[in-house]
């Protein structure tokens, strides 16, 4: 069996808007093993939402696979049908979305919502559904289930909403949720109910976890691995020790030094900006204040993953500089 | 705002189109050179080279191109032509009036609840304007035949009549909608930093409004035009009609004949001949639709420009 | 359910007083009355020369304009459903030639369908010998063709309404979210869109049906209908002009109470969320 129970290789997704083509997400292999939990992090537009929609083969009308190739229990997904992918979705993957508000049908009931993809592929007798319903909800923390399962979705308040699509992901019992940003939208109290959530899931049935998140606070807490992502490149990789031991990126340097720590008796937190350009001092690692002022044209130019040292990946943009950085 | 609409298409070729319909309607005798009296003129029969009769009236559209003839015998793509302006006029200057008064009335005091006048308003939907225009016709024209006015005054009374059923939906609409501008976070700002209110009115709310208005404006005149189009069915004409003896000798009968030669006219007076001469009412009746569809477009263009500016 | 006998009293109250105001109002402005019968509940019918009484011939009009708006309505709304069901199955660029075709469509008075129809019918009478009443004939009165017609202008514009609400409705997230879950394309269009979609067409019934009387009452005089409408049309102000106007105000004025109050309540459940 596998040891990766989802394997992205070389991922290329363009879109398409009025003839002029835009790559949202380059080359961006990453792995997520069983029963781990695996970050992808960056800032928003980094196109780390665009690689957890193309697993699911759900990417907007004008988006495309360009190349590459995504591997999900040793089944190449791409080149599956839309039927096939349908039995893949909700029963195999499960995704939980940002927007927990508009992401529930407002005229249906969440109890019924909530069972709907069991319904849809006959997992379970249909009048057993309504009893599952409830176990789902009492699953995720509702005190009074039958009476949650009578609600519309705009008598919840967000983080029940969000509670609510969490139920819906697990029902089905899939081996990977995609977490898509799951706290974004919740309020700071909330957030880590439902990372908990989420993360009893995957103990209880050994599943794997790929959560997609710019809070290095989260992923600090829940992580086994993390991939950075900025601009649609993955620009470094490591288990989460070696990440916040040693990063070597300044992207991720600097990522890091923004989570607040009161013991450090900083006046102002360090912005992005602060940051200086490395480009010399730090061997080639570009990143940063230009890129944020020089769009991205610069990540066209040729870069590697550099092994730095034991399963510690950083990208390097500048082919001459690495060999002394490893030197 | 105008520099946007300009940009879409739909707007520019849907104002275009009407603009030249007036322009054309003003100055198709100079342009076609053909005499306007001639070309307007009744024509009962249809002379060969020789002086012998070939056909009688009405004529249809393969005899008498392009259009053919009304039952009266004049021609009706010139009669089309010619009535285009009195009808745009009169559809722009009711849709005009209503919009104006109804702002105004408004305005006057804009926190006025209207809540009994909406009431009704809801309550008298059901009944169709047209029947309503057509009730308050008869009576002016009942006092017309006992005590003639003249013509002009009699236009501005049907003028009026037009302008007035549409005031009170209308008022009911704007007092709902400046409502819930004034409702706006940033108009309670300014209010908060101590703006007077005429100043409020006249820099916020009208902006804010104008494109409404315009929207507004269009869908009025489409309106209008149906009204229009129904009363000329109905045989009321604006402007009133003259009565003419059509016929030979032994078989008179009398017509109604519009005096001003608008569309809805041309409808009403061929309309108990519709299995006769169907193309003189459906021919007119494509030109409303023609019209209606212009200011289709131009409302589909505001709405575009609307989206784009929301988008930025 | 959230049927209030108050709010309904409020609203019957207006509608007789706005009925009232409109009876009166020609005879008021002009300062002669048009009601030239000795009768109040006597109306003519022009061409004709004896006067008909309102009563009780009001009964069966009222029930023969309502069979044919209602039918109309019905049929309108079937055919705009099916209509769009079948369009929104299509590929992009053959909907939104749909949505250009619709806008011609739209822009057809009432009375051009009404009128090319009848033409058409004498045609195809003409050519193939084929029957279609379209006259009124008083013993029995005819159905199809008005209904036909009549049904054709809501079927626009409802077909129109629930295509672009069903365009917008799709790119909801929660579409997203039931695709996530594996859930099949007519599945979702069957059980989610669509139902959203019926809900908030509720709030264009009322235009829809304003429009449709309009409508029925050119129906009705073009085809010479023996109708509420044309009755209403007929009886020029007055005491008759109320009572007519009464049998068409009061079953319009419930049924809009119900549709308002219904969009109260469905208003009230978002306000509860957002505090």
């Amino acid at each position: 069996m596998n040891q990766h129970i989802l394997e992205i290789e070389k991922l290329k997704v363009s879109f398409k808007k009025k003839s002029e083509q835009h790559i949202a997400v380059n080359e961006v292999s990453l792995q997520v093993e069983r029963g781990q939990t695996v970050a992808l992090i960056g800032e928003s537009g980094s196109g780390k939402s665009i690689t957890s929609l193309s697993v699911l083969n759900l990417l907007p009308v004008n988006g495309f696979v360009e190349s590459g190739s995504i591997r999900f229990d040793g089944k190449e997904l791409l080149t599956y049908s839309d039927k096939e992918m349908r039995k893949i979705r909700g029963n195999e993957i499960s995704m939980i979305f940002q927007d927990a508000i508009a992401s529930l049908n407002p005229g249906m009931k969440v109890g019924i919502q909530i069972t709907e993809g069991l319904r849809y592929h006959n997992l379970i007798p249909k009048p057993d559904l309504k009893s599952e319903a409830l176990q789902l909800l009492e699953q995720v923390g509702f005190n009074n289930p039958a009476h949650v399962y009578h609600q519309y979705p705009e008598q919840l308040s967000g983080g029940m909403k969000q509670r609510i699509l969490i139920a819906m992901a697990m029902s089905c019992k899939p081996k990977l949720i995609i977490a898509d940003e799951p706290t974004t939208s919740l309020d700071v109290t909330i957030q880590r109910q439902v990372l908990d959530l989420i993360d009893q899931y995957k103990t209880d049935l050994s599943a794997s976890v790929l959560l997609i998140t710019h809070d290095f606070g989260v992923v600090a807490e829940y992580a086994d691995w993390v991939y950075v992502m900025l601009g649609g490149h993955i620009v470094e990789s490591a288990d989460v020790y070696t990440i916040f031991k040693n990063p070597m990126h300044p992207y991720t340097k600097a990522l890091i030094g923004s989570i607040p720590n009161p013991s450090s008796g900083q006046e102002r937190l360090k912005s992005i900006q602060d940051y200086p350009l490395e480009s010399v001092s730090n061997d080639g690692r570009r990143f940063a204040p230009d890129t944020y002022t020089k769009e991205s044209s610069f990540f066209d130019t040729p870069s590697s993953l550099i092994e730095v040292e034991p399963l510690h990946y950083v990208r390097f943009y500048d082919e001459e500089r690495k060999v002394t950085a490893i030197g | 705002m105008i520099l946007k609409l300009v940009k879409q298409p739909q707007f520019v070729i849907g104002f275009l189109f009407i603009l030249s319909l007036l322009f054309l309607s003003f100055y198709w005798p100079s342009l076609f050179n053909v005499n306007k009296a001639e070309s307007l003129k009744l024509m009962e029969f249809m002379y060969d080279e020789n002086g012998a009769i070939t056909g009688s009236i009405p004529f249809s559209p393969s005899e008498v191109p392009p259009f053919g003839t009304d039952v009266t015998g004049r021609q009706l793509f010139y009669q089309i032509l010619d009535g285009a302006k009195y009808t745009l006029i009169i559809t722009f200057g009711v849709a005009f009036f209503r919009i104006f008064l109804s702002v105004v009335i408004t305005l006057i005091n804009p926190k006025a609840n209207y809540s009994f006048l909406n009431d009704l308003v809801s309550a008298t939907l059901t009944i169709p304007t047209t029947i309503l225009a057509y009730i308050f016709m008869t009576s002016l024209m009942m006092k017309n035949t006992i005590e003639p006015m003249g013509l002009t005054k009699l236009i501005i009374i049907q003028g009026l009549i037009l302008v007035g059923i549409g005031i009170p939906p209308l008022i009911s609409t704007f007092s709902g909608e400046i409502k819930s501008i004034l409702n706006l976070d940033y108009i309670k700002n300014t209010f908060a930093l101590g703006a007077k209110k005429p100043y409020v009115y006249y820099r916020h709310v009208l902006p804010e409004l104008s494109t409404r208005l315009i929207l507004l404006f269009a869908q009025q005149m489409i309106q209008v035009l149906i009204l229009l189009a129904h009363l000329g069915v109905l045989s009321i004409f604006i402007g009133g009609a003259q009565t003419l003896m059509l016929g030979d000798i032994f078989n008179l009968t009398p017509k109604d004949i519009p005096l001003a030669g608008e569309w809805s006219g041309i409808i009403g007076m061929s309309f108990t001949k519709l299995q006769t001469a169907p193309w003189a009412i459906l021919i007119p009746l494509s030109c409303f639709a023609v019209t209606i569809f212009a200011l289709n477009l131009i409302i589909q263009g505001v709405q575009h420009g609307v989206e784009e500016t929301r988008k930025l | 359910m959230y049927f209030s006998i108050h709010s309904y009293f409020k609203r019957l109250r207006a509608t007789i007083l706005g009925v009232l105001i409109l009876s009166i109002l020609p005879p008021l402005v002009f300062g002669i009355n048009t009601q030239l019968e000795p009768e109040v509940w006597l109306y003519t019918i022009i061409g004709l020369p004896e006067p008909y009484p309102i009563f009780p011939e009001i009964y069966e009009k009222f029930l023969y304009s309502m069979t044919i708006f209602f039918s109309a309505l019905l049929l309108g709304l079937l055919s705009a459903m099916i209509l769009t069901f079948t369009t929104s199955l299509l590929p992009r660029f053959i909907q939104r030639m749909i949505t250009h075709l619709l806008t011609i469509l739209e822009s057809l008075p009432d009375l051009f369908i009404v009128v090319v129809l009848q033409v058409f019918v004498v045609y195809l009478y003409k050519q193939t010998g084929v029957v279609i009443y379209f006259y009124n004939d008083y013993e029995n009165p005819i159905y199809l063709l008005p209904i036909l017609v009549l049904s054709f202008v809501p079927a626009i514009q409802l077909f129109k309404i629930t295509f672009l609400l069903m365009r917008e409705e799709q790119h909801k997230s929660y579409v997203t979210v039931a695709r996530a879950l594996g859930l099949g394309r007519f599945y979702i269009m069957m059980r989610h869109v669509f139902r959203n979609v019926l809900s908030s067409l509720c709030q264009y019934s009322k235009t829809i049906v304003v429009f449709m009387l309009s409508n029925l009452f050119i129906v009705e005089y073009v085809y010479n209908l023996n109708g509420l409408m044309y009755l209403l049309m007929n009886t020029k102000g007055g005491a008759a002009f109320l009572v007519t106007a009464m049998f068409i105000a009061i079953p319009f004025s419930v049924l809009f109470e119900l549709a308002d109050n219904f969009k109260m309540a469905s208003n009230n459940d978002n306000k509860e969320s957002a505090a």
